[in-house]
């Protein structure tokens, strides 16, 4: 009986043409996904540095809570600094990748050979690095979305008056 | 033509191939015999580009580069397939990459040896692998197609088969230079045997020069490599 591969949905299928020909690239994507997931939950320590910082400005007498006179929050890029790190392992893993793009044409057969004839120059470069790229863009656009979300938190956190001065 | 002046190839401490001048016209259906490590899948190797070497190798005239590489196809026992893809998705790549694409080519070749057009090539057979390399290779629209020794782990009627197919469907214009050491099956197939040893072409002989001269083309390899049929009997006898 003849194994029939399952058809692909239209949209899915679209992405085929960003790797090398045949190559199964869901799981690359599955294990960006966990990257950046591991980098994402990494970052939440941005949120328990917040609440030092903001802990900082207050003091408590008589059971309420008061600021501190001239109290000045630390800039929110010191506060997040450390929490991007985690960004940079699905973003290392997609340049690993690219590379064993290329790798993967000597896997099993040798499909280089029918690659190094083909008339068009950069085929096998754009197949190697196009999907990688497009993964590249989508973690550095989620990870700047999550930035901005958290500059939002910080000032939500942070009273206007302690807002340290841009100079 | 295909032109090849000089060629030279050197692995590390060991030369490869050695001055080769070698010329293949439209047409002609070539077989290339050696031993194990005589130089035949280097030769051909350096033809199509994939090793560096030294000497010359030329297309009607000119070098071979992005714009003539598609007028060579490769089959390799190696296999250069995509593994991942069906019969179906190698079309739609070849169609898309080689414009001159034969596909009512590939759909009879595919119909004559029953290969399943959406099953992964890898789950062929090893028989059926070989037959897709070969397809692939038939069916680029190359002027030149190369193969290195194609039909290993066929049976034999599956390669009887094939060169009756490759008689039957080659155009004049097409030329297959094929490597093989099964020599007294090809013999019926080749119009021209070139002899390659320890990296120097030691005979170049057609079919019909044999025919003249009365022998078959065993005979001429044989002598060519100073084949001695009494050394096993001598031998075993000391």
């Amino acid at each position: 009986m003849q194994a029939v591969r399952p058809q692909k949905r239209g949209h899915m299928r679209k992405l085929d043409r960003f790797y090398p020909p045949g190559y199964e690239w869901r799981e690359e994507l599955y294990s960006v996904g966990i990257l950046w997931m591991l980098a994402f939950f990494l970052s939440w320590t941005y949120l328990f540095r917040l609440y030092r910082v903001t802990g900082r400005l207050y003091y408590y007498q008589g059971g309420q809570r008061f600021l501190y006179p001239d109290a000045v929050a630390e800039p929110f890029a010191k506060v997040v600094s450390m929490s991007w790190t985690g960004f940079t392992a699905p973003l290392l893993f997609l340049v690993l990748m690219a590379v064993w793009h290329y790798f993967s044409y000597w896997r099993g057969t040798k499909s280089i050979y029918v690659m190094r004839r083909l008339p068009r120059r950069g085929v096998v470069f754009a197949s190697c690095v196009k999907g990688p790229a497009l993964c590249a863009v989508a973690v550095v656009l989620a990870a700047v979305v999550l930035y901005l979300f958290y500059l939002g938190v910080y000032w939500l956190a942070v009273p206007k008056e302690c807002m340290p001065r841009l100079i | 033509m295909l032109e090849i002046k000089s060629l030279s190839k050197s692995y590390v401490g060991k030369d490869a191939l050695h001055g080769v001048d070698l010329s293949l016209g439209q047409g002609e259906i070539v077989g290339l015999i050696g031993e194990n490590g005589a130089g035949k899948t280097t030769l051909l190797k350096c033809i199509l580009g994939y090793l560096p070497h030294r000497g010359e190798i030329l297309l009607d005239g000119k070098k071979i580069d992005r714009s003539n590489i598609a007028r060579l196809s490769f089959a390799t026992c190696e296999h250069s397939y995509f593994p991942n893809l069906t019969p179906k998705s190698h079309r739609e790549f070849y169609e898309l990459h080689f414009g001159s694409f034969r596909a009512r080519r590939f759909q009879a070749l595919m119909d004559f040896f029953e290969l399943p057009m959406h099953q992964l090539v890898k789950n062929f057979s090893t028989g059926q692998k070989n037959q897709f390399e070969v397809i692939m290779a038939l069916c680029q629209g190359a002027d030149y197609i190369l193969m290195d020794e194609p039909f290993a782990g066929n049976d034999v009627f599956n390669r009887e088969d094939f060169y009756k197919v490759l008689l039957g469907i080659l155009e004049p214009t097409e030329t297959v230079f094929l490597s093989t050491h099964l020599i007294a099956e090809v013999e019926n197939f080749l119009g021209r045997a070139v002899l390659l040893r320890k990296g120097r072409i030691v005979g170049d002989i057609t079919t019909l020069e044999l025919e003249e001269q009365g022998r078959t083309l065993m005979e001429y390899v044989k002598e060519v490599y100073g084949y001695r049929a009494d050394r096993v009997q001598k031998a075993l006898l000391q």
